[in-house]
């Protein structure tokens, strides 16, 4: 009798436990038990779990900042970033109020992947649609109607001209234009009163004329990026080369203007000009961008017009800047050209390493190193080997592949 | 049947007289009126703050009320002696364990009732919209608190007061990470470990079947599967841990 007793609460008990196993199973597929970390980083599902306090914004942080360190790595390391896309697309759902900061994601995104911001797509997507994403939207409400929407789209095409040259028929000179449209739709939707927009307008509309626009752009991310130094660095030497490109501009202008006088080029630049000015060096820059900020800062305090703005900056690039900073490297002058030393340790640099992923892609597909250069571009289909600027010199070594430069 | 409703009543009268249930209710109103407070905090997510902040209130709370008072039930009958009195009558000991699970099954309705109720109110008068998911996921979190009132039943006939109100708060919190169980067999090759962790994982009461804390805030759907499969877990999982109760007390010598 106890025998079946026991055999009977042993029977209800396996029945049981195998339905719990049962139903448990069935919870896990509709609802699954996972955890934290595997929504963060997007491991499989491009996913992300807001979980406690409803801080979804916080999480649209992590991958902003997440965003950045593979920036980093890239830049450092040169590891590649495939989940670009989905990390801003996730940002972008995350936090549809990602004006100001996201904007600096959505440059170093772009930086790494070479191609249209994704996050352009998104919000033109968004602008389209009928119900809000936001949150703080009432759900009949268009977001089409949003001037904030139409600003941060026309910022995003703003920065999309930094990297971007031709994304599928789209050139810059477009992209600008779209831009502009952005600009105008948010400021008629504000009633004009959007200040941003109305600043960027101005900019943007005679941006073939000056380089305060690119000038502008660089220094807003490089004052929101104080503890990112790889970053800082870039936008120093980004900003070195801006004020190199407007030093080039005039004194190009003032050697024209010798030439079409006397006839023949100037062996000196103090011949065509009173003030030379000199390239700034790496070392001033951040004292230089900090003066630049500063400007900036106290004429948007002190409510002064765009234009005005504009006059200050090309004033202190051409006088002032001479004055605070006399220590710097003088344009070069050679025959009808003139050079920058900057612009043109760029362009090696570029060069150098254009060819070096030459080799290697040689190397991947024929399985071997080339013999010399001259068998890259012959088996590359390409014209011609580039000759390298200051008057360097290839090298090349056909045992590991390695490129580089000479006297 | 008879006996069974009085058993039930006289449970929940006992445990709506201990004070510490009215502290933990009142304190948990505190908490959630608080929650507004901890909202502004945030940029523009004050609601979605005061939903999981409040749901979360109500799941600790009652977690609370489960381990101080449910754990404690039988062996308090034990200990005043006043079991050797009610078993001396005609009834069956299945009967005064399940009775003592639906009193303190009606107690924790009653206080999950009050803040929930109270915090609908004061998210309604706040602005918030009240959606079917939103009291979704008060009932959820009331029928996990069942499942754990049944393990601290059977805790409560199998040891001693203090053992079982750490073993039932352990099972809690074990029970609300039960993922890390899943995680397990991604860092050990072991077929041991993998067979070992996925029965514990399936065994040990899964919490989180009951949390829908997460989608309430945001205003996801949730879909009715998950109601239905929770509903079915906590039934099945709470017969099984009674069932052992009744078989665990019948083998006392009381």
């Amino acid at each position: 009798m106890r025998g079946i007793r026991f055999t009977i609460h042993l029977l209800v008990v396996i029945a049981s436990v195998n339905i719990i196993f049962f139903v448990a199973k069935k919870c896990d597929e509709i609802r699954p038990n996972q955890e934290l970390q595997e929504f963060l980083y997007l491991a499989k599902n491009n996913e992300i779990k807001s979980f406690a306090f409803g801080f979804e914004s916080e999480y649209a942080d992590v991958l902003w900042m997440l965003s950045i360190q593979a920036f980093r790595q890239y830049c450092i390391e040169k590891v590649p970033f495939s989940e670009a896309k989905q990390v801003y697309q996730s940002i972008a759902r995350l936090d549809p109020h990602f004006e100001g900061m996201y904007e600096t994601a959505c440059i170093y995104i772009n930086m790494v992947e070479k191609k249209a911001l994704p996050g352009v797509e998104f919000i033109e997507n968004s602008l389209q649609q009928q119900p809000s994403l936001g949150v703080k939207y009432p759900k009949n409400e268009k977001l089409s109607k949003q001037p904030w929407m139409w600003y941060l789209l026309g910022r995003i095409y703003c920065l999309q001209r930094l990297e971007l040259q031709k994304k599928d028929g789209v050139t810059i000179k477009e992209t600008m234009r779209k831009a502009v449209h952005c600009m105008d739709e948010c400021l008629k939707l504000s009633e004009g009163k959007h200040p941003g927009a109305q600043f960027f307008a101005y900019f943007l509309v005679r941006l073939d004329q000056g380089f305060s626009f690119d000038l502008l752009t660089w220094l807003q991310i490089y004052s929101g990026a104080e503890k990112n130094e790889v970053l800082r660095g870039l936008i120093l030497e980004t900003l070195q080369e801006l004020i190199s490109q407007v030093h080039l501009s005039s004194i190009r202008q003032k050697f024209k203007g010798y030439y079409q006088k006397h006839g023949v080029y100037p062996q000196k630049l103090e011949q065509c000009m009173a003030v030379v000015p000199v390239e700034p060096i790496i070392e001033n820059m951040p004292k230089i961008a900090k003066r630049l900020l500063q400007i900036i800062t106290s004429s948007l305090q002190k409510r002064m017009k765009a234009n005005e703005i504009e006059i200050l900056l090309n004033n202190f690039i051409h006088k002032q800047l001479l004055l605070e900073f006399p220590l710097g490297k003088s344009y070069i002058v050679s025959g009808d050209k003139i050079l920058s030393f900057t612009i043109e340790k760029k362009y090696l640099e570029k060069q150098i390493r254009g060819m070096q992923i030459m080799v290697d892609r040689f190397k991947k597909k024929l399985g071997y190193f080339p013999k010399n250069l001259q068998e890259v571009v012959e088996k590359s289909g390409l014209p011609k080997l580039n000759p390298l600027p200051l008057n360097r010199k290839y090298t090349y070594n056909p045992k590991t592949g390695e490129v580089g430069n000479s006297e | 049947m008879v006996k069974l409703t009085v058993i039930a009543i006289n449970t929940f009268r006992e445990t709506m007289r201990d004070r510490i249930l009215r502290v933990i209710v009142g304190v948990s109103i505190f908490v959630i009126i608080i929650s507004k407070i901890i909202g502004e905090l945030s940029i523009g997510q004050d609601l979605k703050i005061l939903v999981d902040f409040s749901l979360g209130t109500i799941d600790i709370f009652g977690v609370v009320l489960c381990i101080f008072i449910g754990a404690n039930l039988i062996q308090r009958e034990i200990e005043k002696k006043t079991l050797y009195t009610i078993l001396s009558c005609p009834i069956n000991r299945w009967e005064f364990i399940l009775g003592k699970y639906l009193g303190m099954s009606i107690t924790l309705f009653v206080s999950t009732s009050v803040m929930g109720t109270f915090f609908c109110t004061y998210y309604y008068l706040m602005g918030g919209k009240i959606t079917f998911d939103l009291i979704g996921a008060i009932i959820l979190l009331f029928m996990g608190l069942m499942v754990l009132n049944s393990v601290a039943i059977l805790l409560s006939v199998l040891a001693s007061s203090s053992v079982s109100i750490i073993v039932t708060a352990i099972t809690f919190f074990v029970g609300r990470s039960t993922y890390h169980l899943k995680a397990i067999p991604q860092f050990n090759d072991s077929a041991f470990a993998k067979y070992t962790s996925e029965i514990l994982y399936y065994i040990l009461p899964n919490f989180n079947n009951f949390d829908i804390k997460e989608e309430a805030a945001h205003a996801l759907t949730v879909p009715g599967e998950v109601y239905l499969y929770a509903c079915l877990y906590m039934l099945i999982y709470s017969f099984l841990m009674l069932y052992l109760a009744s078989l665990a007390i019948n083998k006392r010598n009381l």
